[in-house]
């Protein structure tokens, strides 16, 4: 399939915004109790957080609006994308459109709660439905791909723990360096996901890839039934220039450079649980905390900035490695259709 | 509406001969000509002139040679006496590069199939359930698979979830086109009874292309198929497409099965004008057996 | 230029030619319907340098057909699609009657008849055949020839439609080194002689071979009562094609077809037209007034076309497929090949062409026409050629319909004369109608190196769109398209008619034309006006006809009889003959714009002796009144008659150079050959650069030149030697692209831009080619750089790609980057017109016919620097080799 840009773009860009939403809104709802080893005392409360929360959910939403911004230029007609809203009841694309404007709406309410500094029942309120939203939007997104018969590549069961594990890696990597930026300490316990989440994106990509590799693609003669007959080779097709289905479906990339890629995306996911690794041994000091209580950091400007940087450097990488993977995601999946053109 | 309806019983669609078909491009050609001026149409030509030509076409002819596996319907299991090359090969030689040509595989021919290939207004597609605009569907009363244009936003997840590759978009109108199945045409009162039928169908020069109503066992189509033991492409996938596909006949070309020819030997004492005892054809100077042949003018 | 401005500038360079030599006029028409216009200008004018496309696409067939059977495969006869059980299609890949054959083969397919393919590919037509035949090129007649043997030997032949309807027990005398050896036996009024009566016994009497209710003797020595031998022309059939020569296992080998699968295609043939033998209740009456029950048929059908005539060989190849069908006894009877009206004619027909001017200087015939025996021929006292194409010359004496493909080189190197005006019309010859392409694209611009004027002083041309060959003009006429303009589709030129009945059809303009151009037709007769040729002025020097359309009604070619044969008459009340009818043209409109006149069922088989056919033919004009029986003609006189004088008899003889060459191939029977070049090449090599002709037209040696003689008698195989050009290659017509300007279209561009060059796995690989590889190609002519695409469904020994899918950078309105330009090819440029070593055409000896398919080449992997070359060079390639 072609790996057409805008929808790289959109699903890469709004699962990560998905994802830092999703952790913003955990952070909001429990927050507080969670990070050893001594809550209380190193994370401010809600409130301290909340214009901390809203920045980052408006960056969310602006990695969620970017995407859905890049995918409606991969529409023919984007002036009548609002017709995309009608066909839940059948539809993964629609109904993927009607969850991401219902999550926009939700990160809208947790965004403008936390800004007039809302902390009671209606934000947590906001930030459950922020939350689960997003979810629902990533399954959607996912879910539009394994609906697809003629793609085999997108149907295994390993699609759709991908998507939200990119979806995770990366909106927990801009969490983690959200909160060491901004307020000074990376919690230990969003490292130890990002490690986790990165790792489980490799090994699960890995897997995937694997899976893809073996897929046996119904061959020209099957797809014309002459099999009962015997085996057919492509002697004319109707085109001799290459017109939409075989640009769409029909994009082909050498093997070599795929692996090459393959191997980025899980070097990047392994730099950037590494980063975890670190982020957790040295969660973080900031001007914001000058009293936190990690002596490593304690005081020493320079490597307090090295970890900042590396926390950021993470984040870009874990958004690279998802582009990449989707990139080869498309890219590698074979569409069925192709069987007609070639062999 | 996205959704499918419920199975329907009239199911339009077309049988298409391959037994038949001589892949001239015709009904491509027409269908080109008939929608592009009709309601589905433009149908889009990018760079007529240029370097990259395309445009969007409903129907397409591919062609394919397919080696008959031994024991297949299609040829016999004895493939000595095929036609084969045998051992000429021989006269190409260093100077130009030898073709051994190996006469195992030479002597049982290659078919050469002409496969065009549309909308087979499946029963149950995926390319009418994942449109979230209910631009694709599926009309209730006949089956026949549409686009309407005026809803599609041009996402193209349809075409990405049709196997059979019977859609496309152009850069004109932007939105899904597919075959209409000449919706078109076939209702159209204006027309004569005999012209109410899809353009590919008119036009194929071989009569390789039919129409009608495959949910009526009684129809001449339905009867076609089932004498020709016609077949839906690639059912496994679970589209149950409507249009059915007749398989090239069983070659009769010596090299098993089909209904055989007799022989010249065999058949050598019954010669044309029966009214005269066989000569014995040994027994004689081959010429002078003709010289008491009594014949008139 | 402006209209008036062009059309003076035409009549200047005209109108001088006419008075001082219009021979210096050569005027070459393409692919066009308008033959019954242009043969009777270039009549009226007076030159006898007139063709139409013709001799380069297929008048193996016409000729082939013609000088046989009375009619031709080609567009002029067809399979009787109703009843045909076994359709034979030899070299087919379209052909003119493209829809109604693949309707016709649907109808077969539905009725469950046999089709099997003679082709060194298949494709088309040939995918449906229930049976692929993968000939190798040049080599149908052995396999015809192959299948006569077969059914001799097994007496499986329809004796009694032979003498019926054949010439098969006409007598022939048998006396070597006379003057007349070889000739029919001919009573005091010049009629065929047979032998009848009891053979062995004394009882043996001679009569008139035409007569009915005759017992005639087929085989047999005789000796007339002048005392010379006779033997009828069966016995010679039976003895040339009985012999072990012409056997399965002989030919086998050559042919790249199984001995076993030759005599089962026999024993098919045979068994369907013996033993299923058909029967029509429709009675009907011969020519001599009898009566008959039944219309009993073969249903046996044979079609072929250009896969046959495109060869050195074609025309007798093509004459031993109509041996084939008329020992089956199926020709024109129901189930087999039948003849479209106006044919059968007299065989030959008997319009020779035209050779002396009278005093308003027109020519005594068309220029076209059918040569009977060395007194028509048009040539010198010395036996030079007088037509510029060298057409009915001794080199190709039955070119009946002219020789286009050499015209440009002959009028280059002004053999045998130079002409002043070159005037071409709807034949792209500087592109996919020539020969040596990138030759003759010089020949058209050469100059001569004493005075600097070009060696072809004038070139007129006329097309309808922006081809190749608008660019070597000096002078274009615009043309309108077919649609519109007022057009003929006559049964004067290539008649339309199908087997049951004769029809024409008129075009009209559907709509005005957008641009400054004008018909043809209509130029031609304002510039025939212009020039005051005869018939088309007025008394006063007033231009006779308005325009074509005028024409179409008004002109009557002889009493009676005009372009369109429809609604003539006053009223529009007659068919065939009848005065001009001023509302002709509304009659047309009225009626689809075609007319069809159907043949009483009596009349639609036997037509060569249907006393309901002939009596038909003749109100419709196409035989005379009264006309008797057509035989059928296993045996051709006529080619005798050129044997004879090759072998020194009569007071008109070829130039010793072609005795040999006119000897050998007027053999009166059907046999096989070596195509030339391959033969040429295989014998002696590749062609030594120093003796080599170049490019310059100029080194064009004169005719008269020797031809290696091959030992043709004997279908024996060419000795397997080392060949330098190991693979044929050959050319198809794609089902969807019309010649050259299928590219203009867009739609058709959307379906193919480039070809490629097919070739077999087993083939490419050993010479070290891997699918999609670009390679060479390579021909003792020329190189051209081809994309190579694997296909298993060709003959190992043949390549192949699309005809004319290539297309020269600037020309149709397509971008300089178009694929048709970077990536397209053609073989043309590999094709020399002439052959490797002799200096005559690359064409059939008999007729002309330009020899496209014999072309043999050698496929190798490009080297480095090559493969370093841009795409757009690769014509700069094919240049370049050929220089060197
Ligand atoms: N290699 C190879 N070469 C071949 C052949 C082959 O099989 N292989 N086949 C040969 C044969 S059989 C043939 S017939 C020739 C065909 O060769 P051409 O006769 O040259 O074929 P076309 O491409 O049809 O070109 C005719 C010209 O007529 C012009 N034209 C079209 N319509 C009109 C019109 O209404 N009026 C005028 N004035 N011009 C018009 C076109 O623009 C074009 O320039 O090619 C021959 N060349
Ligand atoms: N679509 C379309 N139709 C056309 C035309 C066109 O350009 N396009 N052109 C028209 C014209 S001008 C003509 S002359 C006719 C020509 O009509 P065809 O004669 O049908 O045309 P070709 O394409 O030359 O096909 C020749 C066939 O002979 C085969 N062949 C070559 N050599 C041999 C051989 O030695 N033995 C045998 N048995 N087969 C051989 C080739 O593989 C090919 O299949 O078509 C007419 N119809
Ligand atoms: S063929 Fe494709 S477009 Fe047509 S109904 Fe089936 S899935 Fe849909
Ligand atoms: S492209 Fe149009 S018809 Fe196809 S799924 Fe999208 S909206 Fe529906
Ligand atoms: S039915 Fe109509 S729209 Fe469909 S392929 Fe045929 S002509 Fe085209
Ligand atoms: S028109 Fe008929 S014969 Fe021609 S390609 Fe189409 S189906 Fe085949
Ligand atoms: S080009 Fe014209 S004449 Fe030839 S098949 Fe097509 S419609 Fe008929
Ligand atoms: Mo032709």
């Amino acid at each position: 399939m072609r790996p057409a840009f805008s929808v790289i773009f959109f699903s890469v860009l709004s699962g990560a915004g998905y994802g830092l939403l999703a952790c913003a809104a955990l952070a909001a709802l429990i927050g507080p109790q969670c990070v050893p080893p001594d809550c209380s005392r190193t994370v401010p409360p809600l409130d301290v957080q909340a214009p901390f929360l809203a920045a980052v959910v408006l960056v969310a939403l602006a990695l969620v609006i970017a995407g859905l911004g890049a995918s409606t230029t991969h529409l023919g007609r984007p002036e009548r994308a609002w017709r995309a809203f009608s066909q839940w009841r059948s539809s993964w694309l629609s109904r993927e459109g009607v969850s991401a404007v219902a999550s926009l709406v939700a990160a809208t309410a947790f965004v403008a709660l936390l800004w007039i500094g809302g902390t009671g029942l209606a934000t947590q309120l906001a930030a459950v439905a922020s939350a689960l939203l997003a979810a629902v939007t990533v399954f959607c997104t996912a879910r539009i791909y394994t609906s697809l018969p003629p793609i085999p590549a997108w149907r295994g069961p390993l699609v759709l723990p991908g998507f939200f594990l990119f979806a995770a890696t990366t909106g927990l990597a801009l969490w983690v360096a959200s909160t060491r930026i901004l307020i000074g300490s990376a919690p230990p316990f969003a490292s130890m996901s990002l490690l986790v989440f990165a790792l489980a994106a490799a090994a699960i990509k890995w897997r995937y890839w694997r899976e893809v590799d073996a897929i046996a693609m119904p061959g020209t003669a099957r797809m014309t039934g002459l099999d009962q007959i015997g085996e057919a080779r492509s002697f004319e097709a109707p085109h001799t220039e290459a017109n939409y289905l075989t640009r769409e479906m029909g994009f082909r990339f050498a093997r070599r450079h795929a692996r090459v890629l393959r191997a980025a995306v899980l070097a990047a996911l392994v730099a950037v649980a590494a980063i975890a690794v670190l982020a957790l041994l040295q969660p973080g000091f900031s001007p914001v905390a000058p009293d936190s209580p990690f002596p490593a950091t304690r005081g020493d400007d320079a490597l307090a900035a090295v970890g900042a940087a590396l926390l950021v450097i993470a984040a870009l990488l874990s958004l690279m490695a998802a582009g990449v993977e989707r990139w080869l995601f498309f890219a590698e999946a074979r569409h069925m259709v192709m069987a007609y053109y070639e062999g | 509406m996205t959704s499918l309806p419920p199975p329907t019983s009239r199911k339009l669609g077309l049988v298409i001969d391959l037994d038949t078909c001589v892949g001239c491009h015709a009904c491509a050609v027409a269908c080109k000509q008939w929608n592009d001026g009709g309601a589905a149409g433009p149908l889009a030509d990018i760079d007529p002139q240029g370097a990259e030509p395309d445009g969007v076409w409903f129907n397409r002819v591919h062609s394919y040679t397919v080696d008959r596996a031994a024991g297949s319907l299609h040829s016999g299991s004895t493939c000595s006496s095929g036609a084969s090359h045998d051992g000429g090969h021989a006269s190409i030689n260093a100077t130009g590069g030898a073709a051994a040509v190996n006469p195992q595989t030479a002597s049982r021919t290659p078919m050469t199939v002409h496969f065009p290939r549309s909308c087979l207004h499946c029963e149950t597609p995926a390319c009418v359930t994942v449109c979230p605009t209910g631009a694709s569907y599926k009309r209730a009363d006949d089956g026949i698979v549409l686009v309407d244009a005026e809803k599609c936003i041009g996402c193209q997840l349809c075409a990405w979830a049709c196997p059979y590759g019977a859609r496309e978009v152009g850069p004109v109108l932007r939105t899904m086109q597919k075959c209409t199945l000449c919706v078109d045409r076939i209702y159209d009162e204006r027309l004569p009874v005999r012209e109410r039928e899809p353009a590919c169908v008119q036009a194929c020069p071989t009569r390789a292309r039919h129409f009608g109503d495959l949910g009526d066992p009684a129809s001449a189509v339905s009867q076609l198929v089932a004498e020709r033991g016609g077949y839906a492409l690639a059912p496994e996938l679970g589209y149950a497409p409507v249009n059915r596909y007749l398989p090239p006949r069983a070659r009769r070309d010596g090299t098993g099965s089909g209904a055989a020819v007799p022989r010249l030997d065999a058949a050598s004492t019954t010669r044309p004008t029966q009214d005269e005892p066989p000569y014995d054809i040994s027994s004689l100077p081959p010429i002078l057996r003709w010289l008491e042949r009594a014949l008139t003018r | 230029i402006e209209w008036d401005e062009a059309m003076d500038l035409a009549t200047s360079w005209l109108k001088p030619i006419r008075e001082r030599n219009p021979d210096e006029l050569a005027f070459f028409t393409g692919r066009d319907q308008s033959q019954a216009l242009t043969g009777w200008w270039a009549q009226q004018f007076g030159t006898v340098n007139y063709a139409a496309h013709g001799g380069f696409c297929s008048v193996n067939m016409a000729a082939g057909g013609l000088y046989s059977i009375g009619g031709s495969f080609w567009e002029f006869g067809e399979p009787d699609w109703a009843h045909t059980k076994y359709l034979m299609l030899w070299g087919v890949a379209e052909d003119h009657d493209s829809n109604p054959i693949k309707l016709g083969l649907g109808q077969l397919k539905a009725r469950g008849a046999k089709i099997v393919a003679s082709n060194p590919l298949r494709t088309g037509y040939g995918a449906i055949a229930d049976e692929w035949v993968p000939i190798r090129p040049g080599t149908d007649g052995l396999l015809a020839l192959a299948l006569v043997h077969e059914l001799l030997r097994n007496d499986r032949v329809d004796l009694e439609y032979l003498v019926r309807y054949t010439n098969a027990h006409w007598l022939v005398i048998r006396a070597p080194g006379t003057a007349d050896d070889g000739l029919f036996v001919r009573d005091a009024e010049g009629r065929p002689l047979c032998a009848v009566g009891r053979t062995t016994h004394d009882a043996v009497r001679f009569a008139f071979a035409g007569a009915p209710e005759i017992s005639p003797a087929i085989v047999g020595e005789y000796t007339l009562p002048d005392g010379r031998i006779a033997v009828p022309v069966f016995h010679l059939i039976a003895e040339r094609y009985l012999d072990p020569a012409c056997s399965p296992d002989a030919v086998a080998e050559r042919c790249g077809v199984s001995a076993d699968t030759i005599r089962r295609l026999a024993g098919e043939l045979a068994s369907v037209a013996f033993d299923q033998a058909i029967s029509l209740p429709i009675a009907w009456t011969d020519a001599h007034g009898r009566e008959h029950a039944e219309m009993r048929g073969r249903p046996v059908a044979m079609h072929a076309m250009r896969g046959i005539s495109a060869h050195s060989n074609g025309f007798h190849t093509c004459r031993a497929l109509h041996l084939l069908q008329l020992i089956l006894g199926a020709v024109d009877t129901p189930g087999s090949f039948r003849f479209q009206p106006p044919y059968p004619k007299p065989i030959p027909p008997p319009n020779r062409p035209g050779k002396s001017r009278d005093a308003l200087g027109r020519l005594d015939a068309m220029p076209l026409g059918f040569v009977h025996s060395p007194a028509d021929l048009l040539v010198t006292d010395d036996g030079t050629p007088r037509r510029i194409d060298h057409a009915f010359s001794w080199a190709y004496p039955f070119a009946a319909h002219g020789m286009l493909h050499t015209v440009i080189r002959n009028a280059c190197a002004r053999d045998p004369y130079p002409i002043d005006t070159l005037f071409l019309f709807m034949a792209n010859m500087s592109w996919n109608s020539s020969m040596a392409t990138n030759d003759t694209q010089g020949w058209l611009t050469e100059r001569d190196e004493a005075t600097g004027e070009y060696r072809i002083p004038h070139i007129i041309y006329s097309d309808a769109f922006d081809s190749e060959m608008v660019a070597f003009a000096d002078l274009v006429l615009p043309d309108t398209t077919y649609l519109e303009r007022y057009d003929a589709i006559s049964l004067l030129d290539r008649p339309i008619s199908d087997a049951d009945g004769a029809a024409d059809a008129i075009r009209q303009p559907v709509f005005a034309p957008d641009r400054d151009v004008r018909a043809f037709q209509s130029v031609l007769l304002d510039l025939g006006a212009r020039l005051g040729l005869p018939g088309m002025v007025h008394a006063d020097g007033s231009p006779a006809y308005r325009d074509f359309a005028d024409f179409m009604v008004r002109h009557e070619r002889a009493p009676g009889i005009g372009l369109l044969a429809g609604w003539r008459g006053a009223e529009g009340e007659a068919e065939g003959r009848g005065a001009p009818n001023p509302a002709q043209l509304d009659r047309y409109a009225e009626n689809d714009c075609f007319w069809h006149a159907a043949l009483p069922a009596a009349a639609r088989y036997y037509k060569m002796a249907n006393r309901g056919y002939l009596d038909w033919a003749a109100t419709m004009g196409f035989l005379p009144a009264g006309s008797d029986a057509i035989a059928l003609q296993l045996y051709s006189e006529p080619l005798q008659k050129f044997r004879l004088a090759a072998q020194g008899h009569g007071a008109l003889q070829p130039p010793d150079a072609l005795r040999a060459r006119v000897a050998t191939h007027f053999d009166p029977l059907p046999f096989w050959y070596e195509p030339f070049e391959g033969a040429e090449l295989a014998a002696l090599g590749d062609p030594d650069p120093a003796t080599r002709l170049d490019a310059s037209c100029a080194r064009q040696v004169a005719p008269g030149h020797g031809h290696p003689v091959h030992d043709v008698r004997r279908v024996a195989p060419v000795a397997r030697q080392v060949r330098p050009y190991p693979l044929s290659a050959i050319t198809q017509r794609p089902m969807f692209m019309y010649h050259s300007w299928g590219s203009q279209n867009a739609w058709l561009r959307q379906i193919a831009t480039r070809n490629f060059l097919y070739v077999h796995p087993a083939t490419a690989r050993s010479l070290g080619l891997a699918d999609g590889d670009e390679a060479m190609l390579e021909s003792h002519w020329g190189a051209v750089q081809v994309p190579v695409a694997f296909v298993d469904n060709v003959e190992p020994n043949t390549v192949w790609t699309w005809n004319a899918i290539g297309k020269r950078a600037g020309a149709w309105a397509l971008d300089r980057d178009s694929p048709e330009v970077r990536r397209g090819f053609m073989l043309n440029a590999l094709i020399a017109d002439v052959l490797p070593r002799t200096p005559l055409a690359n064409a059939d000896p008999v007729t002309g016919q330009a020899a496209w398919f014999d072309l043999r080449v050698r496929l190798r992997p490009l080297t480095g620097p090559e493969r370093a070359q841009d795409d757009a060079d690769r014509r700069t390639i094919v240049a370049s080799e050929k220089g060197a």
